[in-house]
């Protein structure tokens, strides 16, 4: 089995009368967190984009417990190959934690998943002329994995490198060889202001009647239910379920869950998009 | 004067065989969007393992009707390594794998890929929250999935999707969910309850008929899509799709599937992707698809039901607890 999930599963730091303290604390109304936030607010973190000049677009996120994490996307101009059809391979996604062997399948399926999302007009931004495409390479090194899940860590930085990734123009006729303006100001974005924007994945967790956002590990192992949902712009575009609690839940539940990530994610989409805005 | 030293081939020539393209594989009996398909669900087929089960979706009208096959067999409770440390609750682990030739186009390899690990993962989530761990502390539980035949393809590049998403890999997790409970129930391990799995998804409907001629047009344009979503804002019909197939031929333009304990009316997974159109509400539909999921794992639990009554009966029956003909058929548990 993947060595994440295990850990997460068995690993947790908390005796039982510990998990069962946090339980109840976090079953109340109000609910008290550990870390005495709200149950929609945030940890803190750091957040800064275009840092890597060679690359298209990149940024990079830290948390306050020392989770980091860097995105670069890189892009390169490939010949529209007769084999392979669709352009569902023309985005390649690739998440690197440090200090595992293998990539965890979840981190990279969910962000793929959400990002091939069908209609969201990114791959015809990519197609270059007839014969060309772009391919867009996204590399997410996660440095010092941070002691809770770092899927929100991950996407948020991703979303933040997409926003400011820009393409070169192209000044070539469709059935030429393609050209490209290169004045740099010219270069268009991946993700145009007004279009769809990239999708983020949110880590929402379920105790009794509560909701709680950016959840650390030790809410997650106390959790009933832990829902990663993906949003791209107001619509939810995925839906996947983790590790977490014993027995299921029920199905208001889960749209509950769906409800109000929504209205959260607007409030986040905001605050990203005023990254850099500052400086 | 014919040239007897070398082997000559045939005078006449001869004309290289031409074989049909899978996409001639159409299901002829066309299903209503609401009907689910009939499944094969036999327990206690593999011998050696504590509990097991075989699924077929759905029953074969022909010997090579593409049909989803899969094998389950659990091990367990058996205890845990030394090497390990003290555990209170038993681990439940589930692997599922694809057999080499169970794709219709490309090979898939012994090596487990991410698409193989992603699906074992969300398998082990939707076990581990049925079976009633703290019952078996200091044992491993193993369940082990193996897909025999995947019907349509599971959306790998170059399979074709008709720009919606595919609901290949979520059929395969929801049928995977409903045979490995049928192998922990043969095994007789305590749960809570079976866990059944489900799809549903949202395609497109109009003028009343839920179209199915688009899907060749849009193989070609890949906008497509993006027109029929036009449309359907003006429309704004959408039609919900139980048990969806890839070789039935629908545009899908959201899916789910959930694991559902039907007797507790509880998930213990769900899964969702894609999404209708780009503006109005969106929890709406994803609601809506969640609750035809649970619909469709409510069919699929009457046929697990069935097919562990079954074992149960053939068990006592050869203990003589009961007598006269305790079974039915052939445990061809099938459903309308």
């Amino acid at each position: 089995m993947a060595p994440l999930q295990t850990s997460q599963q068995t690993g947790t730091p908390l005796s039982p009368a510990e998990l069962s303290y946090l339980h109840t604390s976090l079953t109340l109304t109000p609910p008290i967190r550990p870390d005495s936030r709200t149950p929609t607010q945030f940890r803190p973190l750091v957040a800064e984009s275009d840092i890597l000049p060679s690359t298209n677009g990149s940024a990079r996120m830290i948390w306050g417990d020392g989770g980091e994490c860097v995105v670069g996307v890189k892009a390169e101009v490939e010949r529209n190959s007769a084999t392979s059809v669709g352009p569902r391979d023309w985005i390649e996604i690739n998440v690197e934690v440090s200090g595992q062997r293998d990539d965890d399948a979840f981190l990279g399926m969910t962000v793929a998943e959400s990002l091939l999302v069908p209609g969201s007009g990114v791959l015809e931004r990519l197609v270059l002329g007839e014969r060309f495409h772009w391919k867009v390479f996204v590399d997410i090194l996660l440095l010092a994995p941070p002691l809770s899940h770092p899927a929100t860590l991950l996407t948020l930085t991703t979303y933040l490198a997409l926003r400011n990734t820009f393409l070169p123009k192209l000044i070539s006729e469709v059935v030429e060889d393609p050209v490209f303006d290169d004045d740099w100001d010219n270069a268009l974005p991946l993700y145009p202001v007004g279009k769809i924007p990239p999708p983020i994945t949110l880590l929402v967790v379920n105790v009794g009647e509560n909701i709680f956002f950016d959840p650390t590990r030790e809410e997650l192992s106390a959790g009933d239910v832990v829902l990663a949902v993906s949003i791209c712009g107001k619509k939810v575009v995925g839906v996947r379920t983790l590790e977490g609690g014993s027995g299921g839940v029920g199905r208001a539940v889960v749209k509950r869950v769906i409800k109000e990530s929504c209205e959260v994610a607007e409030e986040v989409f905001s605050n990203l998009n005023s990254v850099g805005e500052g400086d | 004067m014919t040239d007897r030293r070398r082997i000559n081939g045939p005078l006449e020539g001869t004309i290289p065989p031409v074989f049909l393209t899978s996409s001639t594989h159409k299901s002829i009996i066309k299903r209503s969007p609401t009907t689910l398909r009939k499944i094969f669900l036999k327990t206690g087929l593999t011998p050696p393992a504590t509990g097991s089960a075989f699924l077929e979706l759905p029953t074969p009208s022909t010997h090579s009707t593409p049909t989803l096959k899969l094998t389950s067999s659990v091990y367990g409770p058996r205890p845990l390594p030394s090497s390990t440390t003290f555990s209170s609750n038993a681990r439940l682990t589930a692997e599922l794998k694809f057999s080499p030739f169970s794709t219709p186009g490309r090979r898939r390899g012994y090596i487990r890929d991410g698409v193989e690990r992603d699906l074992s993962a969300q398998l082990s989530i939707a076990l581990g929250k049925s079976v009633a761990v703290g019952k078996y502390p200091k044992s491993a539980i193993d369940v082990f999935v193996s897909v025999l035949d995947c019907e349509g393809g599971l959306g790998d590049a170059g399979d074709e999707a008709g720009g919606g998403v595919d609901v290949g890999l979520m059929s395969v997790l929801a049928t995977a969910i409903s045979c490995a409970s049928a192998a922990i129930a043969d095994a007789g391990i305590e749960c809570f309850d079976l866990v059944a799995g489900g799809v549903a998804g949202l395609v497109l409907e109009q003028g009343g008929v839920v179209e199915e001629d688009r899907v060749e047009k849009s193989l070609e344009v890949g906008q497509d899509s993006d027109d029929a979503r036009r449309g359907m804002r003006k429309n704004g019909k959408v039609t919900l799709v139980l048990d969806p197939s890839p070789i039935d031929g629908y545009i899908i333009l959201a899916a789910a599937a959930v694991g559902y304990m039907a007797a507790r009316d509880e998930l213990t997974l769900v899964w969702t992707k894609g999404s209708m159109g780009w503006d109005g509400d969106s929890t709406d539909e994803v609601e809506r698809i969640v609750d035809g999921a649970i619909t469709a794992s409510t069919g699929v639990r009457l046929v697990i039901n069935e097919a562990v009554k079954e074992r149960l009966l053939l068990g006592l029956k050869e203990m003589g607890l009961i007598r006269g003909k305790a079974v039915s058929g052939d445990g061809d548990a099938a459903m309308s």
